[in-house]
């Protein structure tokens, strides 16, 4: 490749595909690794956080219940054991006035309950006291039975009143009523007392009746209870003392509900608590012991074993210590415990941690993958780029090596690429740079330029590429090129032409072949000829030789004569001398007259038959002249030679009249293959005729007519018949190569075909055809006045 | 006697001015011109024509065609063809109502002696009717499968020249045209020929074909006759040619007198063909004269068909313009050993056709005949030695 040549390709030297690199994608590679480790210490710490807030939050919530706890269960401890006090004082009281007065009724129990002042020790949201009795070995279902279904505050009454036994036979052997300060409307709604049926069970349950029941009836619906133990049965007095909020209201029932806060309870055997009662309140278990100074702690409730962990308050409730208030809580309030919730925030900081885990993993799984799959493609659009410059290189180099010229330009004539041949031809010194510069600029400035200037104005005008046109030029050294020139208009994406494309094939040799090809076409359209020709020979050859034998036999008539004759006219003899005789008998012989009159005709229509003859092979002479090159040529002689010699063609079919412009003059041609064209059309003109005749058996001579005019730019010759015409598709591919509508073996489809190469290629001129089928065929030729259109012909035909 | 009256057709007004000149010393023929096939045909129409002399390519209806048409309505008139053209396929296109052709230019000695022999042989048959029967062949009767075979040969693209001969050879009609051909200056090519090979290579093998296909010449002809046995016939022609060829060469004679005695035996019952296919039941009546009595035979068949088999044989010869000798040498068959006609020629002929038919021939000769006994009975011993050297090499 010449060194001009490196702008052609826009490759880099010597490429090969590029040296290995260390791959982007092993970095990726390594970080993500080092990520995946990543999430697993994410994961640790995170994990580690979890315990240690859950840790601390227990602690925390720890300390914080212990607190609430301790302020909580002080109040408490001090409401029951003020309750307790109360209780304790109260039966103490009971118990001496009972045991000072033991008959005493219902009505003077009141009296006394009245009197000690009970309500008033209960007022402000105490509500009533229930007292009851219960036989020992009842108590822990008594006490359970209160706990259980503990006794409701049903109605309160103005006054003290004790709920009726009746048919029930309730035992409850008191029932308070809320007399002081409740509002008389209030009092007036609440008419009827319940009372406890605990009694009756027990009674029910076979367990004995603890209490005799004492009770009359007193007016006014009330009765009476005496209460006396039994006999053989010990038992105790139980109290249940409702624990209210300090300032509940307790008039209203949701006041009531709200501020209950649990029962106290005490067991009593007459004159002393002999066991403490127990009940959970507010999520608190409160216990009541009384330690008996002999046997230690006495555990009354049936559950109330102390908490094994939690919170434990225990308070001395009185001096001596016998009894003790024991509060067991686990959690401060409604929540769960410490322990719980430190779990639950181990359990959900865990749970987090794999959900971080598993969203980071997720996240590093996708960007992993994001990674191959950009990898992947940079991998693929490597060797896809490594492929294309190979790819490049050898379109490049096929362009390169192309043995025709081959450029390309924009639309300003610069040029935009180029090959080898191109650089050689144009004579171009290697290492000259041609991208991007004129003609001009290169200076190159001659025919070539001038006539690739004409072929590229005309495509860039019409945007229509032109396809294989024959160009002869001169090459310089006194002989000439023929190229087979293409110029083509490159497009954009658009179908704007952006510049040209051209292609130049040097067909010097071809042109030459060419011609040599033709040659022989016209040889062998001869030797068909030859047939005809011999014919239109035979003919006049036949008569003149006849004749010349009718002209030889009557010499040797005369010659007789004469020999009777001139011995008579040269010699003084008498008329009736034997010479004279002869002498008449000779002429009386001859026939003067026939002679007279053939004689002269026969000379006549032999010398005509000879000037047929030399005018046929004149002709002949003419037709088969092949020509040298395009040169000035007298159009009408070269037809009238041609239609000479194809008279035996047309003559038994056609007449055959001829119109010759004498301005036609001399027109630059190539001679013999316009007479080539020109005779194969009189063939066909003549063939369609036949068919025509014999498809209609209509035996009346057709008509060719064969008109040349001289126009302004061009001169026409008009091959017209009269003949069976063409149809528009035949019309239409009658320049086609091998196209023929003749039967086989009588065409071979060449002959318009090559007329259409002659005219249009090499003549720069046009066909038309107008045909009506049934009516005939006209052709017509333009042939351009001036080669004008390739002025380097002229040149090329003086030189040859 | 009267003028025979000679049309000459032609285009070309020169042509018939240098022929009226060429031919005013033809004191007895009539001459008239015509310039194209509808004057000669109004011509004809007029008056009768012995002879018509036509240029081939002429505007309008060509020589081909007016001679067809004149063989349809005028079948005695006799039937040369003037041309030109060297054109195979229009000669092709004509050769089947063409009895003779003569190319252009053609010497007037050539064009005379032409009309003159053809106006010769019409001596031989004087009777109008049998003159048209015999000017209307075109294709002699020959058996379908010849005709089959013939036209398989001719479109089979592997054909030789050799599977055409066999064909050829198979049938004297066959025989007969293609020797037609030959002899006639069709194609130009006037020759002597003494066998249907060379007639074939002459010819060509495309030429053939084509004529074959085209269905101008090998057709399949009238219907054969059911009491004629064209095997036979070719069989008796082929073995009499034999004989003949093999005497005249013993003879020492030249090559084309030698190939006139081959084609004068061969085609000596050619006229058969014709007269038969004319008049099935006069054959039957000639059939019941043995063949080995020449002269009763001759009898037969002057009263069966108005002429001999050999003198109708001889003036389809003499029309398609075979050579002189043979017409002359067929005519005066059979032999009368006194006619000064009876040529060394005319006696080969007659002395191989009876040989083929019966084998030894006595001698028969005359006083102060060519054919003495001594000569007759060479000829026997030449016939045994090559009917033996045949039967050894087979």
């Amino acid at each position: 490749m010449p060194p001009g040549m490196k702008g052609v390709t826009a490759m880099p030297g010597g490429h090969s595909f590029a040296p290995q690199r260390p791959r982007p994608a092993d970095n990726l590679h390594h970080r993500e690794r080092w990520v995946g480790g990543g999430v697993w210490v994410l994961l640790v710490i995170c994990l580690l956080s979890s315990v240690m807030a859950a840790s601390a939050w227990r602690s925390y919530l720890y300390t914080a219940s212990q607190s609430e706890f301790n302020s909580r269960s002080a109040d408490l401890a001090a409401s029951v054991e003020s309750a307790l006090r109360r209780d304790s004082d109260f039966m103490a009281s009971m118990s001496a006035v009972m045991s000072a007065k033991p008959d005493m009724t219902n009505e003077e129990f009141a009296l006394w309950l009245s009197s000690v002042g009970v309500t008033y020790r209960y007022a402000g949201g105490i509500g009533y006291l229930f007292v009851q009795r219960v036989p020992a070995n009842q108590l822990a279902y008594f006490q359970q039975k209160l706990i259980s279904d503990p006794p409701r505050v049903l109605s309160p009454s103005k006054d003290l009143a004790v709920v009726p036994a009746g048919v029930r036979r309730t035992y409850c052997i008191a029932r308070l009523g809320l007399s002081v300060g409740v509002p008389a409307e209030n009092a007036a709604a609440t008419a009827l007392p319940l009372g406890y049926d605990f009694c009756a069970a027990a009674t029910a349950s076979g367990l004995g009746t603890p209490f005799v029941d004492r009770a009359e009836a007193s007016g006014a619906g009330h009765t009476n209870f005496t209460v006396q133990p039994v006999p053989g049965v010990s038992g105790v007095f139980a109290i249940a003392a409702p624990v209210f909020g300090e300032r509940a209201d307790i008039f209203t029932a949701a006041g009531r509900n709200a501020g209950l806060l649990g029962w106290a309870l005490g067991t009593f055997d007459g004159d002393a608590i002999v066991a403490g009662g127990a009940t959970s309140h507010d999520g608190l278990r409160v216990e009541v012991f009384h330690r008996n100074p002999g046997d230690g702690l006495l555990q009354v409730a049936g559950q109330g074993t102390a908490a094994t962990n939690g919170f434990l308050r225990e308070a001395e409730v009185d001096a001596d210590g016998s009894w003790l208030v024991r509060i067991t809580g686990r959690t401060a309030g409604n929540g769960w415990s410490p322990d719980t919730q430190a779990g639950a925030c181990l359990v959900a900081g865990f749970l987090l941690s794999a959900l971080l885990f598993g969203f980071v993993n997720l996240l590093n799984r996708s960007r992993s993958k994001a990674i191959d799959v950009v990898d992947e493609t940079t991998e693929q659009l490597r060797i896809q780029s490594a492929a294309l410059l190979v790819e490049k290189s050898l379109l490049a180099n096929v362009i390169d090596n192309i043995p025709h010229i081959v450029y390309w330009k924009d639309l300003e004539g610069r040029y935009r690429g180029a090959n080898h041949a191109f650089l050689e031809r144009r004579g171009i010194v290697a290492g000259q740079d041609i991208l991007g510069h004129t003609d001009d600029e290169l200076g190159l400035d001659d025919l070539v330029r001038a006539k690739g200037r004409e072929l590229e104005q005309q495509v860039t005008e019409t945007g229509v590429g032109i396809l294989n046109q024959h160009v002869t030029l001169p090459n310089g050294e006194g002989a000439s090129w023929t190229l087979l020139v293409s110029v083509l208009p490159q497009r954009g994406p658009d179908g704007e032409v952006r510049g040209l494309i051209a292609v130049a094939a040097d067909v010097t040799h071809l042109a030459e072949l060419e011609r040599a090809m033709s040659q022989v076409n016209r040889l062998e359209s001869i030797g068909q000829l030859a047939a005809g020709i011999a014919h239109e020979i035979n003919t006049p050859v036949q008569f003149v030789s006849d004749n010349v034998r009718f002209l030889t036999e009557s010499f040797g008539e005369i010659v007789t004569l004469l020999d009777a004759i001139v011995p008579v006219l040269t010699s003084p003899l008498e008329a009736d001398s034997p010479e004279w005789q002869r002498a008449r008998e000779a002429v009386a012989a001859a026939d003067l007259a026939f002679l007279n009159a053939e004689i002269p005709t026969a000379l006549s229509e032999s010398r005509e038959g000879l000037e047929r003859v030399a005018e046929i092979v004149r002709a002949m002479k003419d037709f088969s002249h092949p020509g040298s090159g395009r040169v000035d040529t007298d159009v009408n002689r070269a037809l009238e030679s041609t239609v000479q010699v194809s008279r035996n063609e047309w003559k038994y079919v056609a007449e055959l009249a001829v119109d010759l412009d004498p301005r036609v003059g001399m027109l630059p041609c190539f001679e013999g293959e316009l007479k080539q064209v020109i005779l194969n059309m009189i063939v066909n003109a003549a063939h369609a005729i036949g068919e025509r005749r014999s498809l209609t058996d209509d035996p009346t001579m057709g008509l060719i007519t064969l008109t040349t005019r001289r126009e302004a730019e061009f001169v026409t010759i008009k091959i017209g018949d009269d003949g069976s015409g063409m149809t528009e598709e035949t019309r239409r591919r009658v320049f086609d190569p091998f196209f023929t509508t003749k039967p086989v073996g009588k065409g071979t489809g060449q002959g318009l075909s090559l007329a259409h190469n002659t005219i249009v290629q090499k003549h720069g001129g046009r066909i038309e055809v107008a045909s009506v089928p049934g009516q005939g065929t006209t052709f017509t030729l333009f042939l351009p006045c001036q080669a004008a259109t390739e002025p380097a012909t002229v040149d090329e035909a003086a030189l040859v | 006697m009267t003028d025979v009256r000679i049309l000459f057709v032609d285009d070309e007004p020169h042509i018939l001015s240098g022929l009226r000149r060429l031919l005013r010393g033809q004191s007895d023929w009539a001459l008239t011109f015509a310039d194209g096939s509808d004057q000669a045909l109004g011509q004809l129409a007029a008056e009768s024509v012995d002879v018509i002399v036509s240029d081939m390519r002429m505007p309008g209806m060509d020589g081909g065609q007016l001679l067809a048409e004149v063989r349809r309505l005028y079948p005695s008139t006799a039937r040369i063809l003037l041309s030109g053209h060297a054109d195979r396929e229009a000669i092709i296109a004509a050769v089947g109502p063409t009895q003779q052709f003569l190319s252009k230019p053609c010497d007037a000695d050539t064009l005379v002696s032409a009309i003159t022999r053809v106006l010769a042989v019409r001596n031989l048959v004087t009777d109008e009717r049998l003159r048209g029967i015999l000017g209307d062949v075109e294709a002699l009767p020959k058996p379908p499968s010849v005709h089959a075979r013939m036209m398989e040969v001719s479109s089979h693209p592997e054909s030789t020249l050799t599977d055409v001969v066999a064909v050829l050879e198979s049938d004297l009609g066959l025989c007969a045209e293609i020797l037609k051909l030959v002899n006639s200056a069709f194609f130009g090519l006037s020759r002597h020929v003494d066998s249907v090979e060379r007639a074939a290579s002459l010819l060509g093998l495309d030429t053939i074909q084509a004529l074959a296909i085209s269905g101008q010449v090998f057709g399949v002809g009238a219907n054969t006759p059911q009491n004629l046995d064209l095997l036979q016939l070719r069989t008796m022609g082929m073995r009499a040619a034999g004989y003949a060829r093999t005497l005249a060469l013993a003879e020492g004679w030249s090559h084309a007198t030698v190939s006139h005695c081959f084609l004068t035996a061969l085609l000596r019952d050619l006229g058969l063909l014709v007269l038969v296919a004319n008049n099935p039941l006069g054959y039957d009546e000639v059939l019941q004269v043995p063949e080995e009595d020449p002269w009763r035979r001759r009898e037969a068949e002057l009263a069966a068909f108005g002429c001999t088999v050999p003198e109708a044989s001889a003036y389809l010869l003499g029309l398609w313009g075979f050579a002189q000798p043979v017409v002359e040498a067929m005519a005066c068959q059979p032999l009368s050993l006194d006619d000064p006609a009876s040529t060394p020629m005319a006696h080969i002929v007659n002395f191989a056709h009876r040989r083929a038919i019966a084998g030894s021939v006595p001698p028969d000769c005359g006083p102060g005949s060519w054919l003495d006994e001594a000569r007759n009975e060479r000829w026997n011993q030449i016939c045994d030695d090559a009917v033996e050297a045949v039967a050894a090499a087979s």
